[in-house]
């Protein structure tokens, strides 16, 4: 976690230093879902991460116990991890030894050099890396925008719309997969990387939803007297909003990210040529290929990790803090 | 809103027959009757469900109890959040690879920490009756995300509550009961929603894993979907299909509100 941990075991996150807050969010209303991603919401999503000082156990064998319990509580999210490291470095042979050994001796990256042989690794990357570089780009425009119109705009009719908007988030992807499959397909963009684009320029809920969060929390007449300065509300959202909502756009552009990077259904249905597969499409694509070459399997299932791993790593503050805000859906 | 059209979209072809490239057929109500008829999504759709009764009411509690645990963590605590969270978000193709080969009968990890003490471990995802446990624990690697969302709404119960109840002569498991607990109620619920849609979505293990078998024991109804859309090319069974889960989880979701019922309390939520 990225967080800078504060001496008293608490952490720094954005809104203590007063740059706002996911906090209110008495205008959402509490008609069923809204009122829980409300609820959700409330809970001060920018500052999530300090501990109540109350939590700290006043007895003494349960104080000194405890850190252990929570480091051995966590160690099975840990485990396979490691285990995925421990068996791409290892050599074929002691990859297949019975019984298994624990660390490879000595680390090879020969299960490495051989997926490598086999499939154009660096190429699925850079697919991948493009794919998600846009989709950040789409989703972070549209989401911002969006939100934004929802956070200062008088519109009438304003409400129900959001209403419509929140109700999205319990629709399950899967209704909309084939229809979207459909019209894809009419309009000749299966094999090309636009259905995977393209739909986050029509914005996800959540992402919406956190931005305009976001922007309500920000001062009130701050968007009105640029406007009242002759700024029409594209140039508002522009150079005002937008430069003021850099933790917002770091928590969506990670998400979006993530998400994209990870994402498995649409490349299975949109990608056609091997040479346009994302990692994860070609990952599993070499495991339907190669099935009893596990070792290079999961050599490569190491490098597709690796640079999400890396992401959270160092986003890992923004990551936590869209997901206190409801921002995520798994 | 820019969803509406799809659904729109699928609830229209569920009335229609439709294999591509041949005509689309009006249908009227047949998918939905062959749906009802059809042993495979009575057996998908109990798969389905035994996956999300073993995710979601579990996930919640271990969500809850690791937030409990974890919350106040001096040293390392920030390490160890990150490590509870990491397998949700990096979930996906390579994971699901990964805990392939744990599973794995014979050079698997689990089987060889099994023998280690003794117990023969089965063959998990080629067995029938170990596969969709197996499915279950990859489920709740991915709890981190309950675990953030419960430290948010743990640190969110207003501390003046917690100290009253404290004066008022509350012990740890009083406050919790009486204060904590109620409080977090509107994310339970919220929670308990958004993992049984996440876990009627599951579709990467089964697809890349077990294929929904063996026989059948994994085959959940996303994957049948998939399967009918886009390996048998029946669209419109497929879109039925699709139309039927959303059915089964508006059911659901309204079962979740009604057992919440008045238990939820919104407690600190103006803000």
């Amino acid at each position: 976690m990225s967080e800078r941990v504060l001496p008293g075991g608490g952490s720094l996150v954005p809104g203590e230093s007063g740059a706002g807050s996911v906090g209110s969010v008495g205008a959402v209303g509490s008609v069923g879902a809204i009122g829980l991603v409300g609820a959700v919401a409330t809970v001060d999503g920018w500052s999530i991460v300090r501990p109540v000082g109350e939590a700290r156990s006043r007895r003494g064998p349960l104080r000194a116990v405890r850190p252990l319990v929570a480091v051995l509580a966590v160690v099975p999210f840990a485990v396979p991890f490691l285990w995925l490291v421990a068996s791409a470095l290892k050599p074929v042979g002691q990859f297949y030894a019975f019984p298994p050994t624990i660390l490879p001796d000595p680390p090879s990256l020969e299960n490495l050099a051989g997926a490598v042989a086999l499939v154009d690794v660096p190429r699925l990357l850079a697919n991948s890396t493009l794919i998600a570089v846009l989709s950040v780009a789409a989703t972070v425009l549209s989401a911002s925008l969006v939100g934004f119109a929802f956070a200062t705009l008088p519109a009438r009719g304003r409400r129900p719309l959001f209403v419509v908007l929140i109700a999205t988030i319990l629709v399950p992807p899967s209704a909309t997969l084939i229809p979207q499959f459909i019209l894809f397909s009419r309009l000749g963009w299966v094999g090309s990387y636009l259905p995977l684009i393209v739909p986050h320029l029509c914005g996800s809920a959540f992402f919406v939803f956190l931005f305009r969060q976001w922007f309500r929390n920000q001062p009130a007449n701050l968007f009105e007297s640029a406007e009242l300065d002759g700024a029409n509300p594209l140039q508002a959202w522009w150079h005002i909003a937008m430069p003021m909502a850099k933790p917002a756009i770091a928590a969506v552009a990670v998400f979006a990210f993530v998400g994209s990077w990870n994402d498995f259904l649409g490349p299975l249905l949109y990608l056609r040529s091997p040479d346009s597969f994302t990692i994860s499409l070609g990952l599993a694509a070499f495991q339907g290929t190669y099935v009893n070459q596990l070792h290079f399997t999961l050599a490569l299932s190491l490098v597709a990790l690796l640079p999400v791993v890396a992401v959270f790593a160092v986003a890992q503050r923004w990551i936590v803090q869209g997901v206190a805000a409801g921002g995520w859906r798994g | 809103m820019f969803q509406a059209a799809p659904i729109a979209g699928a609830a229209a072809l569920a009335f229609a027959d439709w294999a591509p490239p041949l005509p689309v057929e009006w249908v009227g109500t047949a998918n939905f009757e062959a749906i009802v008829r059809d042993p495979v999504f009575w057996q998908a759709l109990g798969n389905t469900l035994v996956y999300g009764l073993g995710t979601v009411v579990p996930g919640l509690a271990i969500g809850l109890g690791l937030a409990l645990l974890l919350r106040g963590q001096r040293r390392g605590g920030t390490l160890l959040r990150g490590a509870v969270f990491l397998p949700a978000v990096v979930s996906g193709v390579a994971t699901a690879l990964v805990w392939g080969w744990i599973l794995n009968p014979r050079f698997g990890l689990l089987n060889t920490l099994l023998g280690l003490v003794g117990i023969q471990g089965p063959a998990w995802l080629q067995d029938p009756r170990w596969a969709m446990p197996a499915l279950i624990v990859m489920g709740l690697w991915n709890v981190g995300i309950n675990v953030i969302v419960y430290l948010a709404a743990l640190n969110a119960v207003p501390r003046e509550l917690q100290e009253a109840a404290a004066l008022d002569g509350a012990g740890r498991a009083g406050r919790f009961r009486h204060v904590v607990w109620p409080a977090l109620g509107p994310v339970t619920l919220y929670l308990a929603i958004v993992n049984a849609i996440g876990a009627f979505q599951v579709f990467t293990p089964t697809y890349l894993l077990t294929s929904g078998g063996p026989d059948s024991s994994t085959l959940t109804l996303a994957l049948y979907t998939y399967q009918n859309a886009f390996t048998y090319g029946r669209l419109g069974y497929a879109s039925a299909l699709a139309i039927a889960i959303v059915l089964v989880l508006v059911a659901l979701v309204a079962l979740q509100f009604r057992l919440a019922g008045r238990r939820v309390t919104y407690v600190g939520t103006d803000g």
